[in-house]
């Protein structure tokens, strides 16, 4: 789309100016949620290993009636049952209400059972926005996660925040193509070497083109994320169902209308998921009772996707009789538009619907979009380089840009210094703010940035191979259990995190050798 | 001097038009595009999609925003769909009780 | 299969972007290398997309989006990695 002159630098000026304003900002959600791929995975490791890779394979029925008798009835509305990341059955039996801020939310008794003895290893009352999350166990993945999702500010400013932070990015892929007038010419042209300021500019085009499909999927879907919860559910349930978002969730689930509190047990739970297995193709994942002891229940099963298919459709059964009464989607009660239109945005933002490939691939793309937001930031400061406070604002890209890698590093050191002790809860995100710290000050005090860079990368180098061994040294299981239980992902993760450790240490012995052969060489912005 | 008072202003109010502007556009076509919006196989196409199309309501109000030559049209467009909108949200959400 | 089918479409859409790299008149212009006499471009651009159309046909939906993701990146480290720049630009 060719654009007149004016509206070209407009395009500039706003993609620039936001870039500027809310790039580094836009890095840490990005950053943490390329590593949010592989939540479920740094779970396990970080717990040595899940304990069962098939949760469901012990029969369960027995020990969900016990888990339901033992708590009281109003807690029967819905009994929702899935794994973990290390591999423990997480039951929460509970009703849907207010809490005490006046939103919706759902209050019960959760259990933590072991999958192989269906011992209870956990038990937690309260509302769900309370007793989730405060497992030791899962401290560390669960920073992560919420780092990326909300910037832990608290809720719906965080969600706002990042939601403003995916329009920006959504705003910045489409700007980007209108702006960049040859894009299909320059699409192989790799960055020139004629001047600093040319391959500066080259670097973020290309990364930029090439990136801008999943920008705009990573972009949009993140945003919808983001304010559906915290906006649009809101809204709509006022619009449309009179302030009351309960039901809105519940027409939207497909919750059945008919309703009968008719005394009725509910089936054996072991033959729904066995035929649910078989109609589904792949191990139940999870399934939800709702209506448990009443004429009215049913229960859906979840999968996840079968080999080659992007999504899972649910199967639903009759609770009293055990019937299949067939696939059911994500929302609603039969296919439609909203549905399947749905049912791909969380593959697509997540990409975990194949596996350790889908999410390599995802976390690639991750990191490839923070090298598009920090190319961006350093095109900018290097255009602007004569002025002191594009100088400084320079380093602080470089400081953020190494930082943040550093305190995510730390927050992993804090985890498993503090697990014996099971204080993870509050050292995770303490080692996280200790590193950022050290990272900021090693900013303030170095003035030379290859010195910066290097000393930036030494601390990755030493973080990353001291996470694996820090898990093996404190408790955790060493390669051997681990390749006998089936638990290879967690070695694998060691492996990596070795492997990246000993490449930042190569990297900065690398920037090490190339002052010595050139002590005056100028300080610019600091070295990739 | 006078012109460059004018770019300045121009420039704010396009800032202002492209920003808290289009945010409210965007929630309050959102909000009450439940009421006309077809319902779909399920019943509920209405509802969720919405809440999908978010992200594409505010991109294609933003880029107006920002690329329109005549500020005051877009002004008046932006701003009339934004009361036009809202007060239908609102009399759905008090009006109908 | 998805994994093995996913790498082998990249693998054949690869071949392809580096062949496309390689004679990029622009590219070539940037780095001072002469032009290539001969440029199938558009048998190349087929050859890029073809493993894509063929997933998408037989329904490997999670192959053809991982394709998708996989074929950016490696379109990408293809062209960021720069040619030799050409004897004429040594000479001048």
């Amino acid at each position: 789309m060719a654009l007149s002159q004016v509206r070209t630098k407009r395009l500039v000026a706003i993609h620039g100016w936001s870039g500027v304003i809310l790039g580094l900002l836009l890095y840490v959600v990005i950053l943490t949620g390329a590593v949010a791929v592989f939540s479920f995975e740094i779970g396990s490791w970080s717990a040595s290993g899940t304990k069962s890779a098939e949760p469901f394979a012990r029969p369960f029925d027995e020990t969900l009636r016990r888990l339901a008798e033992s708590v009281p009835a109003t807690y029967h509305d819905d009994i929702s049952v899935f794994p973990n990341s290390a591999g423990h059955i997480v039951a929460f039996l509970h009703t849907h209400t207010t809490n005490a801020e006046g939103d919706p939310d759902e209050k019960g008794v959760l259990f933590e059972v072991h999958p192989k003895t269906h011992a209870i290893l956990a038990q937690r009352e309260g509302f769900a926005s309370e007793i989730f999350g405060v497992d030791p166990w899962s401290a560390l993945d669960e920073f992560l996660v919420e780092l990326h999702v909300n910037l832990h500010l608290p809720d719906p400013w965080g969600l706002y925040a990042t939601g403003i932070l995916g329009l920006l990015m959504l705003a910045s892929a489409i700007s980007g193509i209108l702006i960049h007038r040859h894009l299909i010419q320059d699409l192989f042209v790799a960055p020139r070497l004629s001047s600093r300021l040319l391959n500066a500019r080259d670097r973020h085009n290309l990364a930029g083109t090439w990136s801008l499909p999943f920008a705009f999927v990573l972009a949009f879907t993140g945003a919808y994320l983001s304010f559906a919860l915290s906006l649009g559910l809101p809204t709509i349930g006022a619009v449309a169902f009179g302030g009351d978002q309960v039901a809105l969730i519940e027409r939207l689930i497909g919750v059945r209308e008919a309703e009968d509190p008719t005394t009725a047990p509910l089936a054996n739970i072991d033959g729904m998921l066995a035929a649910s297995a078989e109609a589904g193709g792949t191990a139940p994942r999870g399934f939800i009772v709702r209506h448990w002891g009443r004429a009215d229940a049913t229960v859906t099963v979840s999968h996840l996707p079968a080999e080659g298919d992007l999504t899972a459709a649910q199967q639903l059964f009759d609770g009293p009789s055990g019937r299949h009464l067939g696939p059911k989607p994500g929302i609603g009660t039969k296919p439609s538009a909203g549905s399947t239109i749905l049912g791909l945005i969380f593959p697509l933002h997540f990409g975990n619907f194949a596996g350790v490939l889908s999410r390599t691939v995802w976390f690639a793309l991750g990191l490839v979009s923070c090298y598009v937001t920090l190319t961006g930031l350093r095109l900018w400061m290097a255009r602007r380089d004569e002025h002191p406070v594009w100088r400084r604002l320079a380093r602080a890209v470089a400081v953020v840009g190494y930082g943040l890698p550093i305190a995510i590093a730390g927050s992993g050191i804090g985890f498993f210094l503090s697990l014996p002790a099971e204080q993870t809860l509050f050292w995770t995100p303490a080692a996280f703010s200790i590193a950022s710290a050290v990272a900021i000050g090693v900013g303030l005090v170095v003035h030379k940035d290859r010195t910066l860079a290097r000393i930036y990368r030494l601390m990755l180098g030493i973080a990353f191979i001291a996470l694996p061994l820090l898990r093996m040294g404190l408790g955790g299981f060493g390669w051997g259990h681990l390749m006998e239980s089936g638990n290879g992902k967690v070695v694998a993760f060691d492996l990596v995190l070795l492997i990246a450790g000993a490449g930042f240490l190569v990297a900065a012995a690398g920037l090490a050798s190339r002052a010595a052969k050139e002590p005056r060489a100028a300080d610019g912005i600091a070295a990739k | 001097m006078e012109q460059g008072k004018r770019k300045r202003r121009a420039i704010v109010i396009r800032w202002i038009l492209a920003g808290p502007v289009t945010l409210a556009v965007a929630v309050a076509v959102m909000a009450t595009m439940p009421l006309w919006f077809p319902q779909g196989a399920a019943g509920i196409d209405h509802l969720i999609l919405p809440l999908i199309l978010f992200p594409a309501l505010w991109a294609v109000a933003f880029f107006y925003a920002c690329l329109a030559e005549n500020l005051t049209r877009a002004g008046v467009i932006l701003i009339g769909l934004l009361i036009v909108n809202a007060a239908t949200a609102g009399w759905a959400v008090w009006g109908a009780a | 299969m998805t994994t093995i089918l996913t790498l082998a479409a990249v693998a054949v859409s690869l071949a392809g972007l580096i062949y496309l790299a390689a004679t990029d008149p622009k590219r070539r212009r940037a780095f001072n290398l002469p032009p290539c006499s001969r440029r199938l471009a558009l048998f190349a651009w087929i050859v890029v997309f073809a493993p894509g159309a063929t997933l998408l046909a037989t329904e490997q939906t999670a192959a053809f989006v991982i394709w998708l993701g996989a074929g950016t990146i490696a379109g990408w480290l293809v062209a960021a990695k720069a040619p030799t720049p050409g004897a004429s630009a040594k000479s001048q």
